[in-house]
């Protein structure tokens, strides 16, 4: 009996503890997806060019977004709006980190237009996710063309899913590339980080 | 020899022993060896590349079985009456499309092929050099019974292991 007055109060707290680890203040999700970045970025390196792949959770593209959000409703109606929605980041650049993905390993300067125009234009149709048995496309990109002055290219991309209540399954990002002749390149992330995301709360 | 001394040499022993084991664990050089051939054909990335290369000849034969009815039709309207120019003219106008289009489909699809070979081999072989680098080998010998490779024990037969790990690189897992 005395042993059970002793556990009781101490499996409650470990159990507490790990309740309130999941709702986060702003700077404890900011020091969260810091502490994660292993499971929210994934590299893969290919004929030379370097594809790194960042998940951004709803929470925390709120947060670098919206400076000074001060009340629990601003951040509902903004979480409302992000709903369903799997936002991602591709940097492609040269494995040397010399070039952005535009200009390196070019063989002729034509090269450069022709990928200017498929990534700025043409690349939508290549990106997409799969969710369990759902494929789901890209309905949102942005090509943020930097003029060569980082080693990087960044692709902003956003894809809806099927049934945003569901829990999430397995998700894979998957780029058929037509340009660089790196092949299908697939990332995957894990249901188990994806149905454990922190949630952000406003103290 | 009181008891210290012999405890001395024992524990000299032991300790010089311990030296010549790690001294021989660190300057062991890690070769291990995989099938290569068996590698390529079970990387996920090589049967996905096929089944797109496939598609693709599927929608292509389709064209070109198309335009060899068109051919036939214009050879049993040439063979209905022989000497009618007219009918020269379109049978051989359908006749060098067939052949033009035929041959620029065989070029494409060779071209394409060599495309998703460089694209396979482009990542196998990052996959394989990871997998050296993750598992500190010195080397990793690739032999598909031409010869390169004459004699390894099983225990250095990396292949099945490499097979999964490829591909669940590749599923970027």
């Amino acid at each position: 009996m005395r042993k059970l007055l002793f556990i009781i109060p101490v499996v409650s707290l470990v159990l507490l503890s790990c309740s309130d680890r999941r709702t986060l203040s702003p700077e404890q999700y900011i020091a969260w997806a810091k502490a994660s970045q292993k499971e929210l970025i994934k590299t893969k390196e290919i004929n030379g060019y370097r594809f790194t792949l960042k998940f951004q959770p709803a929470e925390l593209l709120i947060l670098k977004n919206a400076e000074g959000l001060t009340s629990e409703d601003a951040l509902d109606s903004m979480k409302k709006i992000q709903k369903g929605i799997v936002n991602l980041v591709m940097d492609i650049g040269s494995t040397d980190n010399q070039q952005s993905l535009l200009r390196a390993n070019l063989a002729v300067e034509e090269e450069y237009y022709q990928r200017m125009y498929y990534y700025t234009t043409d690349v939508q149709k290549d990106l997409y996710l799969v969710e369990g048995k759902d494929t789901l496309p890209c309905v949102f990109y942005h090509f943020e063309q930097t003029f060569n002055i980082t080693p990087v290219n960044s692709m902003i991309m956003e894809f809806e899913r099927k049934d945003p209540n569901a829990p999430y399954k397995d998700i894979y990002f998957i780029y058929e590339d037509r340009i660089l002749n790196a092949g299908i390149i697939k990332f995957q992330y894990k249901k188990s980080f994806l149905n454990n995301l922190p949630k952000l709360k406003i103290l | 020899m009181t008891k210290r001394t012999v405890l001395l040499f024992l524990l000299t022993n032991i300790m010089v022993a311990a030296g010549i084991i790690i001294y021989v664990e660190a300057t062991r050089t890690k070769t291990y060896y995989i099938d290569l051939q068996k590698v390529y054909t079970e990387f996920e990335l090589k049967t996905e590349l096929e089944q797109k290369l496939e598609a693709m000849v599927s929608i292509t034969n389709e064209q070109l079985d198309s335009l060899e009815m068109q051919a036939r039709v214009a050879n049993n309207h040439l063979q209905m009456s022989p000497s009618d120019q007219n009918r020269i003219r379109e049978y051989n106008r359908v006749m060098e499309r067939y052949v033009t289009r035929s041959e620029e489909f065989d070029i494409q699809k060779k071209q394409v092929a060599e495309e998703y070979d460089q694209q396979v081999w482009g990542q196998l072989n990052e996959y394989i050099r990871e997998y050296g680098k993750e598992n500190n080998c010195d080397f990793i010998l690739a032999g598909n019974g031409d010869g390169s490779i004459m004699y390894s024990t099983d225990s250095r037969d990396i292949t099945d292991k490499m097979i999964t790990y490829v591909n669940g690189k590749y599923q970027g897992k």
